[in-house]
């Protein structure tokens, strides 16, 4: 029946009523999507720029107090502690995941040429799988690993060697190219020990 | 009132949608590693499940038939979005451990399917009953199979270790496969009750 009245209606006046209805609906949803933005955008920068600020402590310890200096598609930071003694130097980098943009800030001591510790900010990966590159079990690799390239092992890791995550080579792989890549831009950002 | 039970129950258990009509599988099988991401799934989509019953509910009659499809989804993508914002707005951890599946909600076939067989055809009260029935039987459904597979993958329920550190995590189970084994005996202990229960 259903199937015969709209053969019936398929005129041009039916046409511009369907049209007219997707319109509507797109219009309406436009406007309530926009203020629901509005409602919620300061308040996802906010807690983007609080993970941020966290992250720098956590990968830099000991630090009360940092200096943001925006570089080539980064961002460093330079902590202090309450001596105003610097405590090392961390940069905000992101590259590709397995699916979409992997954001880490790494930490790194560029006088003693280490990394003090990685943390995840921003990810889309796999969860339950490629997300497992945020818990602290994987990224303990990476405290007090010299400058340099490393390997991805799947058990006991020694010397420039991390362990990755069953399920999730690509973004275990993925982290450690990024972590080099901190690495590199640290390196030319402090001049090999400044 | 009668009805309006019949409607909720139905969702619960004699039309369960992941158990008995096999809907929305997608986040069925990818997020229920472990307890909490299903639990959160299960109250996002009962979230867009509901609010979307009670829009298109109330506005059927001014759909044509022709495009009641993209209507509808036009509808659920804009509560799916609130819910996205919402969630990391307020809720970011949860939006973190969830991240690209919330989006992916305004596939879900049970939304659109219920939209389709029941808000299309019946008034708003009904409606609301029905989502009600069906977000509750989706939940813990979702809460069900990702208690099972924490347990078994990684040994722990919500997070608090159960199994102590003793326990060899059965690391498949938390894997895509291990999704497909506990949803398949589920099902077939589901269909088993129901048979018994038929028989007598």
């Amino acid at each position: 029946m259903n199937e015969k009245k709209s053969v019936q209606n398929s005129g041009p006046d039916n046409m511009y009523r369907l049209i007219f209805t997707l319109v509507m609906i797109g219009i309406i949803s436009g406007f309530v999507l926009s203020f629901v933005f509005q409602w919620t955008a300061p308040h996802i920068e906010q807690h983007r720029l609080a993970a941020q600020r966290e992250a720098v402590f956590s990968v830099l310890p000991g630090t009360v107090e940092y200096e943001e200096e925006i570089g080539e598609r980064v961002v460093f930071f330079r902590g202090f502690d309450e001596h105003d003694n610097q405590t090392g130097v961390a940069v905000l980098i992101s590259g590709s995941g397995f699916q979409g943009d992997i954001e880490i800030m790494v930490g790194t001591d560029p006088l003693a040429e280490k990394i003090r510790g990685i943390k995840i900010l921003d990810h889309t990966e796999t969860p339950g799988l490629g997300a497992r590159i945020t818990e602290q079990q994987f990224l303990n690799h990476f405290e007090d690993m010299p400058f340099g390239t490393y390997q991805l092992v799947q058990q006991d890791p020694g010397e420039m060697e991390v362990e990755g995550i069953s399920g999730a080579t690509i973004s275990a792989r993925n982290v450690v190219q990024i972590v080099e890549r901190a690495v590199g831009k640290i390196q030319d950002y402090t001049g090999g020990g400044r | 009132m009668y009805q309006l039970i019949k409607d909720f129950k139905q969702g619960l258990w004699e039309e369960h949608p992941l158990f008995v009509m096999i809907l929305g599988m997608c986040p069925t099988l990818a997020v229920t590693n472990t307890a909490i991401n299903g639990l959160a799934m299960g109250l996002a989509t009962s979230f867009v499940l509901i609010s979307s019953e009670i829009v298109i509910s109330l506005v059927k009659k001014l759909i044509p038939n022709d495009v009641r499809i993209p209507s509808f989804i036009l509808i659920i993508a804009t509560f799916v979005t609130f819910t996205d914002y919402f969630l990391k707005a307020f809720l970011p951890d949860i939006a973190a451990s969830l991240s690209l599946f919330v989006p992916l909600i305004v596939v879900n076939c049970l939304i659109l399917g219920r939209q389709e067989s029941f808000a299309s055809q019946n008034p708003v009260h009904r409606s609301i009953a029905d989502a009600l029935g069906m977000g509750i039987g989706f939940t813990w459904g979702l809460v069900v199979l990702s208690i099972i597979r924490e347990l078994l993958g990684m040994g722990s329920i919500f997070g608090a270790e159960i199994l102590g550190t003793g326990y060899r995590q059965m690391i498949f189970m938390i894997l895509p496969g291990g999704a497909f084994i506990t949803l398949g005996i589920l099902v077939g202990i589901i269909n088993l009750i129901n048979l018994k229960r038929s028989g007598n």
